[in-house]
Parts: C-alpha cells; sequence; structure tokens
C-alpha cells in the first residue's frame, strides 16, 4: 500500500513537472485540443452565391485596370515610409481603462492584429493608430496596379552580399495593410477590405519576380497573411462569394523554381572565378582565389548556432584541396568522355575548376529539377537530393561548394501550404455557394460541388478529406510525409442559417 | 658429524664439555638491523625525489615571476573570431541596425538588446538557413518592434520644410499627401 502511495507520488510530481515546463503556447494548444497539432480553421459561414460578375472582387489587379511602368520603385518608397512610422508599445492601463482585455504582446500592431476579437477591435483608435500609414498605403496601392515589376536587384553583379532591406518594410507594410483590411471588415465595407486584400495578393506576386529564395518565403508569408484576412471576411454576414476570384489566382502561387534559379545566379556572381571555367582559362591563381573565396563563404555559410568546427576541408588551402580533389576531378572527367591525354595536357587548375561548376550544377540541377513539379511529386525528390548533399562536418572537398545550395523541401512545403490555403479557402467558398442553390444544405460529397468544382489539395494532389455533421463541414489535409503534425491542416466549416 | 639419534650417555667427555658450553651463550642484539636499514634507505631516497620536485616547483616559479616581469616581443598571431555584436540604439540610430547589416538576422537577449548576428558580408546565407529552419517571422524579426518617441509623419518633415498644418477645411482626397485616398476612411 505504501508501495503505491510512494508511486503515485512520484508520478504526479512527474506530471506536475511536465506542465510547469510546458510553454503557455503547448498548453492552451493542449486545451483546445487541436486536433493532435494540427492547423485547426473554425469558421462560421452563410450560404452565398458567386458574385457576378464573377471577377467583380479580383484579388490581382486585372489587366485592364494596370497603369504604365513599374511597380518596385513604388513599392519601395511605400516600404521606406512604412519604416519611418513610429512604433507604438500597448499601455496596459490604457487598455484597462478602454475595457480591452490585457495584451499578450507588448506591440499594439500584434495585439490589433492577432488578439483582439473583430467585434473588439476599438475602431477609432485602430484608425488613429493607421494614420501615419495613409503615404505608405497610397504607394502601396499604385505599386499594386502598376503592369510590372522589375525590382533590378544587383544578383548577377553581387551574389549572395546583395542586400535586401526592403523585404522588413514589406512585412511591416503587409501587417499595417492587414490591420487596415481588419478595420474595414469590422465597419462593414467589405468592397474597401478587398480592395486593401488586393493589394496584399499583388505585393506578395510581385516580391516574387526576380527574387532569391529568401524573397519568395517573405512573399509567401505576405500571401499567408492574405489568406487570413481573406478568413476574416468570407465569414461576414454580408460576404461576397470569393470562388472565382480565389481560383483565378497563381498555382502555385509563389514559383519556387524562379527563386532557386536566382539562388544559382548569385552563387555564380559570388564565385566569378567558375565562370572563366567555361571559357578554358581558369588558371592557378584563379583556382588559389576560388578555394580563398570559398573557405570565406563556407564560414558564414551557416548560422552561427549551427556551426561545429570546420570539417577537414575547410582546413585545406588551395593547394591541399587541389591535391585531394583532383583524383575525383580526373575520374569525373575520364567519366564524362575526356580522354587520358586530353587531361594531361589541361592545366591542373583547369580540371579542378571544371569538376567544381560541374558538381554544383549537377546537385543544384538535382534540386531544382523537382521544384518544377506540383508538389507531391517533387517531395521525394527533393527530399532524395538533399539527403545526397554532403552535409556539415562531413570531410569531403565539395561541401564548401555544396552549401550554397538551398534546402529546397522546407521552401516547397512552405509554398505548397500557401496554396493549400488557398484551395482550402476556395472550396469553402464552393461549399457556400454549394448551400445558396441548395437550400442551405451541404453536399454529401466533394464530388457534388459541380457548379464551383472542389480543387485538389496541392500538398497531397488528392482532393481534402471531406465529411460533415449536422450543418458543419470538415476538411482535412494531411501533414507531408516525414512532417510534424502540426504541419497538417482541419478546417471545420459551419453553416449558419 | 652431529647425530640427533646418539644418546647423550654416548657422548665423550669434551663433547659434553662443548655442550654444556654451548648452552651457556646467550644470543647477542645484532648490530645492524635489518628493518632499520630498509627504513633508512626508503627515506633516503624519498628525500632525493622531494627534493628534486621542490627543486623543480622553485625553478616553475622563478619562470612564471620572470615571464610577468620580462616579456619579450614574440611573433603575433591574428585571428578574426565573429562574435555576435550587441549594437545599442540611439538618434542617430533608431531601428539599432547597422547600415551594412541591415538585413542580418536579429535576436533578444535576455537584456532585451538586439543581438544582430554579424557574421560577415555574406549573411544572406545565414538568413536564408535560419527562414528556412524557423520561418520568415522566426528568422527575420521586424524592425517595427524597436520603440521610438511617438510623432506624427508628415511630408513637411520629410523634406525638411517649414511646418504647414492644413487647414481643418482642406479637402481631402487623391494628391493631398496626408489624406485619404478614394475609398478610404481611416
Amino acid at each position: 500500500m505504501k508501495h503505491h502511495s510512494a508511486s503515485a507520488r512520484i508520478a504526479w510530481m512527474l506530471v506536475l513537472s511536465v506542465l510547469f515546463a510546458m510553454p503557455p503556447q503547448a498548453l492552451r494548444a493542449a486545451a483546445v485540443g487541436d486536433a493532435g497539432g494540427a492547423e485547426v480553421w473554425q469558421l462560421t459561414v452563410r450560404p452565398q452565391a458567386p458574385t457576378r460578375p464573377a471577377l467583380r472582387h479580383a484579388l490581382l489587379t486585372p489587366v485592364a485596370d494596370q497603369t504604365p511602368g513599374n511597380a518596385a520603385p513604388m513599392y519601395l518608397l511605400a516600404t521606406a515610409r512604412t519604416e519611418q512610422v513610429p512604433h507604438r508599445m500597448v499601455d496596459a492601463a490604457v487598455l484597462q481603462q478602454k475595457g480591452l482585455p490585457p495584451a499578450d504582446n507588448d506591440d499594439l500592431m500584434h495585439y490589433y492584429l492577432e488578439e483582439l476579437p473583430l467585434d473588439k477591435l476599438p475602431q477609432a483608435d485602430v484608425e488613429e493608430f493607421l494614420r501615419n500609414y495613409q503615404t505608405a498605403f497610397g504607394f502601396l496601392n499604385s505599386a499594386a496596379q502598376r503592369e510590372f515589376c522589375r525590382w533590378d536587384l544587383p544578383t548577377r553583379t553581387q551574389g549572395f552580399e546583395t542586400l535586401l532591406p526592403h523585404l522588413n518594410g514589406a512585412r511591416h507594410l503587409a501587417n499595417a495593410t492587414s490591420l487596415r483590411i481588419r478595420l474595414h471588415v469590422a465597419r462593414k465595407e467589405t468592397d474597401e477590405a478587398i480592395g486593401a486584400l488586393r493589394d496584399i495578393f499583388q505585393m506578395s506576386q510581385d516580391l516574387t519576380q526576380e527574387g532569391l529564395l529568401v524573397q519568395s518565403l517573405v512573399a509567401t508569408g505576405i500571401g499567408a497573411l492574405g489568406c487570413k484576412r481573406t478568413r476574416e471576411i468570407v465569414q461576414q454576414p454580408d460576404a461576397p462569394n470569393l470562388y472565382w476570384p480565389l481560383a483565378s489566382l497563381p498555382r502555385p502561387f509563389v514559383d519556387l523554381r524562379l527563386a532557386m534559379e536566382w539562388e544559382r545566379a548569385a552563387m555564380l556572381a559570388s564565385f566569378p572565378q567558375l565562370k572563366w571555367v567555361e571559357t578554358e582559362s581558369f588558371s592557378a591563381e584563379d583556382w588559389n582565389q576560388f578555394v580563398n573565396r570559398l573557405s570565406r563563404f563556407s564560414a558564414m555559410a551557416m548560422a552561427p548556432e549551427r556551426r561545429r568546427g570546420g570539417g577537414a576541408a575547410e582546413s585545406l588551402g588551395p593547394a591541399a584541396l587541389g591535391v585531394a580533389v583532383f583524383p575525383h576531378a580526373k575520374a569525373h572527367l575520364l567519366a564524362r568522355g575526356v580522354t587520358e591525354q586530353e587531361i594531361a595536357a589541361m592545366p591542373s587548375a583547369q580540371v579542378l575548376g571544371r569538376y567544381m561548376l560541374e558538381q554544383y550544377n549537377t546537385k543544384m540541377d538535382d534540386m531544382i529539377k523537382w521544384t518544377a513539379l506540383p508538389f507531391p511529386q517533387a517531395q521525394p525528390g527533393l527530399k532524395q537530393a538533399e539527403g545526397e548533399l554532403p552535409r556539415a562536418g562531413d570531410a569531403s572537398p565539395l561541401r564548401l561548394l555544396t552549401q550554397a545550395i538551398p534546402s529546397a523541401g522546407r521552401a516547397a512545403f512552405s509554398v505548397a501550404r500557401l496554396d493549400r490555403q488557398i484551395a482550402a479557402l476556395r472550396t469553402v467558398e464552393a461549399l457556400r455557394a454549394y448551400a445558396a442553390g441548395h437550400d442551405d444544405k451541404l453536399p454529401a460529397n466533394l464530388e457534388a460541388l459541380t457548379d464551383t468544382p472542389a480543387p485538389l489539395d496541392p500538398t497531397t494532389g488528392k482532393s481534402f478529406t471531406y465529411s460533415t455533421e449536422g450543418n458543419t463541414a470538415t476538411l482535412e489535409s494531411p501533414a507531408p510525409p516525414g512532417g510534424h503534425p502540426r504541419e497538417a491542416l482541419r478546417i471545420e466549416v459551419t453553416l449558419a442559417k | 658429524m652431529y647425530d640427533d639419534a646418539k644418546p647423550a650417555e654416548a657422548l665423550s667427555f669434551e663433547e659434553r664439555e662443548l655442550e654444556t658450553t654451548l648452552r651457556m651463550l646467550s644470543p647477542v642484539a645484532p648490530a645492524i638491523s635489518r628493518d632499520r636499514l630498509m627504513f633508512h634507505a626508503g627515506r633516503a631516497i624519498g628525500r632525493r625525489s622531494v627534493n628534486l620536485w621542490r627543486s623543480a616547483a622553485a625553478a616553475l616559479v622563478v619562470v612564471f615571476g620572470l615571464s610577468l616581469v620580462v616579456r619579450p616581443d614574440g611573433p603575433v598571431v591574428r585571428e578574426i573570431i565573429y562574435v555576435d555584436r550587441v549594437v545599442e540604439r540611439s538618434d542617430d540610430n533608431p531601428t539599432g541596425w547597422p547600415a551594412r547589416f541591415a538585413f542580418a538576422g536579429a535576436e533578444r537577449n535576455a537584456a532585451g538588446a538586439d543581438v544582430i548576428a554579424v557574421s560577415g558580408e555574406s549573411n544572406y546565407l545565414v538568413l536564408r538557413d535560419r527562414a528556412l529552419r524557423w520561418g520568415v517571422a522566426a528568422a527575420i524579426p521586424l524592425t517595427s518592434g524597436i520603440a521610438r518617441p511617438e510623432q506624427p509623419l508628415r511630408l513637411d518633415d520629410l523634406l525638411d520644410l517649414p511646418s504647414q498644418d492644413p487647414p481643418a477645411s482642406r479637402p481631402a482626397g487623391r494628391g493631398f499627401p496626408n489624406g485619404p485616398f478614394p475609398g478610404e476612411h481611416l
């Protein structure tokens, strides 16, 4: 009996220790029972037939409405202006005085955007808060209407040293615009809300033009912010049905293959010596410069928290690295059909340089080629391509070079997740349209959505899993193979009468 | 010569006298003790060893003392070590971001100061590495998280013009820098 009591006490202590060790977010997630960690949307919508004209609420600027010129300078003016807006902190006393709930975060923008429900949004205060963004909103609106966007970044000359200071401003501006949409929605100004939403989607789309991978990831995040606001808009009692505007968005919304091509351009610009390999003028001095630059690059290529001492390759100088690589380089050229005599006639540096360039291009192509396919087909190939890259700490001299190849698998899922959000919203709108034409009833299955077909889940290539219970439909999308459970999505759509 | 089996009565007179004499003898303490000898030998060896260590320690103390006083100029080894740099905010630099590293990843340390991960010129790669692992929001904290004195920004301020507050009756609309745009109610 005593033994049982001691065991129970220890068990309780363990449980309490785990509970105290859990972060508040984890406790909150556990409390709401978030479908095993999946992202959950709980939407309450009303039946609504698609708007006519179908594209009246287009989410990207229609060609007919575009104005001449490049959008990039206007975006830069908007982001620069946004960065000048004073930041404001939450004043707990003021919140209490106004009867608002306490803030979890001291950033006022975050409080208005993420913490307050729409019906508690202090409209006059938010309007006053956004007043400083007026000029930036104007520039953004002008940019979103321009007929093309060319950032003209010096990526092909400065390579990885190209600075991207506009991206933070773009995120800040997207947040401010997102709050502006919330205010419009709270005021039942649907057309204005959708107009600002169009600016967000257009900015996201324009950021993906001519951008490195990070720029595309920022664009993906801004697109996801647009989806979040769309969820709020479609739940309003008088919300128009956005099925066709959502269906008209590009698929995929972000072109990852283009971003990867810019990564390659940045790499070749960072190591200009490699360009000379193809003209057969790669000298020993070029090799020395290349290796020295590669070593410096290697030291900086990884975030400080991931550096675990250099591998053997880092400690080799140009000569030693050349000696280590040469047998591989020779074998590589022989396999490519170059004869022993031809290799013997080539300068050693030329053999080494050609090997390095061809190895980089081969590994990079193995990664890029999969990004041209839909995510479900690309994911296994991307995983395999990543697995074949030398890892940190490997002695392979090629590791120095292949560090420049980004992990496209993670990026591909980020992009596919945005596409999944758009597809999920489109399915929700298809359900609203169906209910509007069928006595406010939900369809028995997604195949019944004939007038507004349900899209496939971009992360699986199959239909969303669909079930109904009463007036609630549930759409589910699993996490990708090998992914974290929180990468799954569950949408509970309740049809209000 | 000696035979235990030989009975006593069989001894001759000389032999019996020798036996009596021998019986009168008593053992004499030896002049040299084996144990003592071993002890002294061990102590001698130990003293030598202790003296050796004492000498070595003394020599080291002397060398150390001398090295503190006399520092010869040796070859200078230069090594570049990249460390996280704490950048203080100031009026001149309200964002706390060095211009050269305007897009470097930043984190907040326990003291609340912005720690800029200055990893050299190729910091795009560090940023990309973090963005792929943590997501953009965690990898690139917004610089808007920096408190500054609140003051409205106006075009006049930007152009460094004398303040010209718009009259209350001034019409709002496109072309008025800080006024609402069409469809704008903010």
